[in-house]
């Protein structure tokens, strides 16, 4: 038990150790803070948004677009996935389909999809949504052709109904390998919001990051990355807990 | 002599240009333990799928003769892999229980008593993976057997497990059976264990896979796979078993190293 | 981005030694025009002075490296982020004003959508509208203000969201946006295509001071390490400035210009620098102090920048004194 309280101090103290040698760094003068502010100037900064309430009305204007973006991609996502992952023809359409059009940057057609979204929360939901329906997909089409055949064996020779099936033996099935592929939409989604939130926002965490850069508050600007990571590491908790109730085999 | 229960007729099956079962002509009776053996490629597995009706001949005929309404004509053991890894013990053991619609309190009462006659209470809440693959084969025999079919068909149930498990599982499951009057077609390539285990034992030949002989096995009832060991006809009937199946053994090695 | 975080890993390191060649950092607009001159028409050899461009996508992009000195001179656009840049003790200096708005060359420009043409006859019918704008806290942008501050309203009475000069014209084509506050040539290839109309130029409000628009900066680094070497550049450079007014008044050197434009520049359409209106530039690049002190407040007062740097003390025109010395000094305004 020793040894897991040593790992969890560690775990506080290294970032904390990393903080208070930037601090003094800075102080005498080793890291030059007209380009790189201090933790405490940078804290500072973070108090006064937050105390305007700017940043929570950038917090939640980002985490509103994450979230709907990233539920409007990942369900059908998995729908579409588990079709394609079961029917060799329906594969052998869409895969074409996916391949090409996977690859594209959403964040380089931003300025299309604000033509037919418009400029407020939709053009950077459906930027969002799109990157993590074709993650997911991807993966699940994976999870689902993986599947042991033998699984389909048993579910018929033990008189599995067909809308059983689904339910009992394919989802959870491929459910292991839908949340890998839910991980790493949820990474790429952030990456992907922020920097629409750059090119077409007035807020936003990306916004307001972008907005702070082109205005040289450099303070801010942290503030705003580290927001963004403080979000990547909840949300990740989050999706890790939902994991683990919805996975518990394989822990 | 009892009723017969599986009649097979010319059965044949290819798989492309694959002729994998060729003239497989079998009659089992009710109640009576088979177990197959030949080659790998000979088709066995084949044979136990289309009886299973998960797999369709080319040609020839299965007649099942029926049962009792409601019970489920067959419940297969495959090899490996045979539980969903995302269910506990008690959900694959009542997994034939779910698909026909049993309610829940009634699944968990019915399992429950299950896995106290065959000693997993302990591990219900378990899952798979937290098994040994002895304890993993005993779980899917339990799942057959829960399913309360006429037939079992077992397809190398014992396969993955090592020798001392074996012999454990063999001892278990005829003790199981032997009072359960099923019908069982058992698939090995261990020619002692289908001596231990069966009341005849089929010889296939090398692909395409037709019989090659019919061996009946008189050690009486009831058996212990370990004791048997000791009587020496027991060895006798192994090497004669032997000598039937070396040539297609030899057959096959032939054709599949001849092709690589 | 890159770059900035390039600039504060150095800042962090130390800067490395600068090497002879002058680097400018050059944007590729008609405003960098007397560079491209300079170039071409050999003023940089004469000065004995090796010159190379780099090229950058924005202003903002390009102060961190001129303050590391990265590069030793940049045309920086008049904003927040330059006064922010000083206030942070950024070692870069105000060597000479660049472009202005002017009756006639007045390329800061609300152009608005052609259905508005009838609705909106003054900024007081702006109230409510949703007008674009490239950069928070920059030149533009305070020009919104100032024309809604002359009517009587705030900046607050229009919507405004950030989008970049291509793409404002698909906004209004969708009516997206509104309006939008544009340089050239985007104003008149807008007006050419039908989306906009020029609503407001700056110099139709902004006289006493007219909207101050770019500056040039020098790299401290660099004028303290070779100053002489900054007195030849900016020789050079000032006579770019006056082939390039020339040029913009419509004088012999025009065409010569215009080619130049169209090969260093991105504007490569020849017909556009004829119909569009050309920047301001003060052929003896005096820096109106006013102009740039009236921005700051503003910024200031809206929050953008936290704390005022001293417009006297951002400008160091020793060298622009010495190339007037050489050159004399033009006639006019």
């Amino acid at each position: 038990m020793r040894k897991v309280t040593q790992e969890r101090a560690l775990a506080i103290l290294s970032p904390i150790a990393v903080l208070v040698l930037w601090q003094l760094a800075s102080d005498i003068g080793l890291v030059d803070q007209r380009y790189v502010p201090s933790p405490v100037a940078i804290a500072k900064a973070g108090w006064s948004l937050a105390a305007t309430g700017e940043l929570e009305k950038h917090v939640w204007a980002s985490l509103r677009r994450l979230a709907v973006g990233f539920v409007l991609g990942a369900v059908p996502g998995i729908l579409l996935g588990i079709v394609m992952g079961l029917s060799r023809w329906v594969r052998a359409a869409l895969d074409p389909l996916v391949a090409a059009l996977y690859p594209i940057p959403k964040v380089a057609i931003l300025p299309l999809l604000m033509l037919v979204f418009g400029l407020g929360d939709a053009s950077k939901v459906a930027v969002v949504a799109m990157s993590v329906l074709f993650l997911t997909i991807i993966n699940t089409t994976v999870g689902v052709v993986q599947l042991e055949k033998i699984y389909f064996d048993v579910a018929r020779n033990y008189g599995t109904p067909w809308y059983k099936l689904f339910a009992r033996v394919i989802l959870p099935g491929a459910l292991p390998t839908i949340f890998a592929g839910l991980r790493i939409s949820l990474g790429v989604s952030l990456v992907v919001l922020v920097s629409a939130e750059f090119v077409a926002a007035n807020s936003g965490i990306g916004y307001l990051i972008w907005s702070s850069w082109q205005t040289l508050v450099v303070e801010n600007m942290f503030v705003g990355i580290i927001v963004v990571t403080i979000l990547g590491v909840l949300t990740t908790f989050l999706l890790h807990e939902c994991e683990r109730l919805l996975v518990p085999w394989r822990q | 002599m009892s009723a017969i229960k599986i009649q097979i007729d010319r059965l044949a099956k290819s798989f492309g240009d694959t002729k994998a079962l060729a003239d497989f002509t079998l009659t089992v009776a009710d109640g009576e333990f088979v177990c197959i053996v030949g080659p790998s490629g000979c088709g066995k597995t084949t044979v136990l799928r289309i009886v299973a009706g998960l797999e369709k001949a080319d040609s020839g005929r299965v007649d099942i003769r029926p049962g009792i309404a409601g019970r489920p004509q067959n419940a297969m053991v495959f090899q490996e892999h045979g539980l969903f890894p995302w269910m506990t013990v008690e959900d694959n053991v009542a997994l034939s229980l779910e698909m026909r619609g049993v309610a829940k309190h009634e699944r968990r009462e019915k399992v429950g008593f299950f896995l106290e006659m065959i000693g997993l209470t302990r591990f219900r809440g378990h899952y798979p993976q937290q098994l040994s693959g002895g304890m993993r084969q005993r779980v899917s025999l339990a799942r057959a057997l829960m399913a309360d079919p006429e037939i079992l068909l077992m397809d190398e149930p014992f396969a993955a497990l090592d020798a001392q498990n074996k012999l454990i599982l063999q001892d278990e499951l005829l003790s199981i059976w032997e009072g359960s009057q099923k019908t069982v077609l058992f698939i090995t390539h261990g020619i002692d264990e289908a001596i231990a285990l069966g009341d005849r034992i089929v010889v296939m030949t090398a692909q395409p896979g037709r019989i090659k002989a019919i061996v009946p096995v008189d050690f009486p009832r009831p058996r212990s796979a370990a004791e048997l060991r000791a009587d020496p006809r027991f060895g006798a009937l192994v090497l004669s078993i032997w000598r039937m199946l070396e040539d297609e053994v030899k057959a096959t090695r032939a054709r599949t190293e001849g092709r690589a | 981005m890159r770059r900035l975080l390039l600039a504060m890993l150095v800042g962090l390191l130390g800067g490395p030694a600068f090497a002879q060649p002058v680097k400018i950092g050059d944007l590729g607009i008609l405003a960098d025009a007397p560079f491209y001159i300079a170039i071409e028409k050999g003023y940089f050899k004469e000065a004995g002075v090796e010159v190379s461009l780099e090229r950058f996508n924005s202003a903002a992009q390009a102060t961190a490296p001129l303050s590391t000195d990265q590069v030793q001179v940049v045309g920086g656009g008049v904003s927040a982020a330059l006064y922010n840049a000083f206030a942070r003790g950024w070692p870069v200096r105000i060597a000479m004003a660049r472009t202005r708005d002017w009756p006639g060359y007045s390329s800061d420009t609300l152009v608005l959508r052609n259905d508005l043409k009838s609705s909106v006859t003054s900024a007081k019918q702006l109230k409510g509208k949703m007008i674009a704008v490239n950069t928070p806290a920059s030149v533009l942008h305070f020009m919104l203000a100032r024309l809604m501050e002359s009517e009587g309203l705030s900046i607050d009475d229009v919507s405004t969201v950030n989008m970049a000069w291509p793409n404002m014209a698909p906004g209004m084509e969708t009516k997206a946006i509104d309006g939008g506050m544009v340089v050239e040539p985007f104003a008149t290839q807008f007006s050419a295509k039908n989306i906009s109309f020029p609503f407001k130029r700056a110099a139709d409000f902004m006289k006493s001071p007219p909207l101050e628009v770019s500056v040039v900066l020098y790299s401290k680094g660099w004028t303290d390490k070779n100053p002489d070497q900054a007195k030849a550049f900016t020789l050079a450079y000032l006579k770019g400035v006056r082939d390039y007014v020339d040029a913009m008044k419509g004088g012999p050197k025009r065409a010569e210009v215009v080619d130049i434009c169209v090969k260093y520049t991105s504007l490569k359409d020849k017909a556009m620098y004829d119909k569009m209106q050309w920047s301001y530039m003060d052929p003896n690049g005096e820096i109106s102090f006013d102009g740039l002190r009236d921005q700051q407040d503003w910024y200031a007062k809206h929050g953008y920048v936290a704390t005022k740097a001293n417009i006297e003390a951002m400008t160091d025109r020793r060298f622009l004194d010495y190339a007037l010395e050489k050159l004399g000094r033009a006639g006019d305004k």
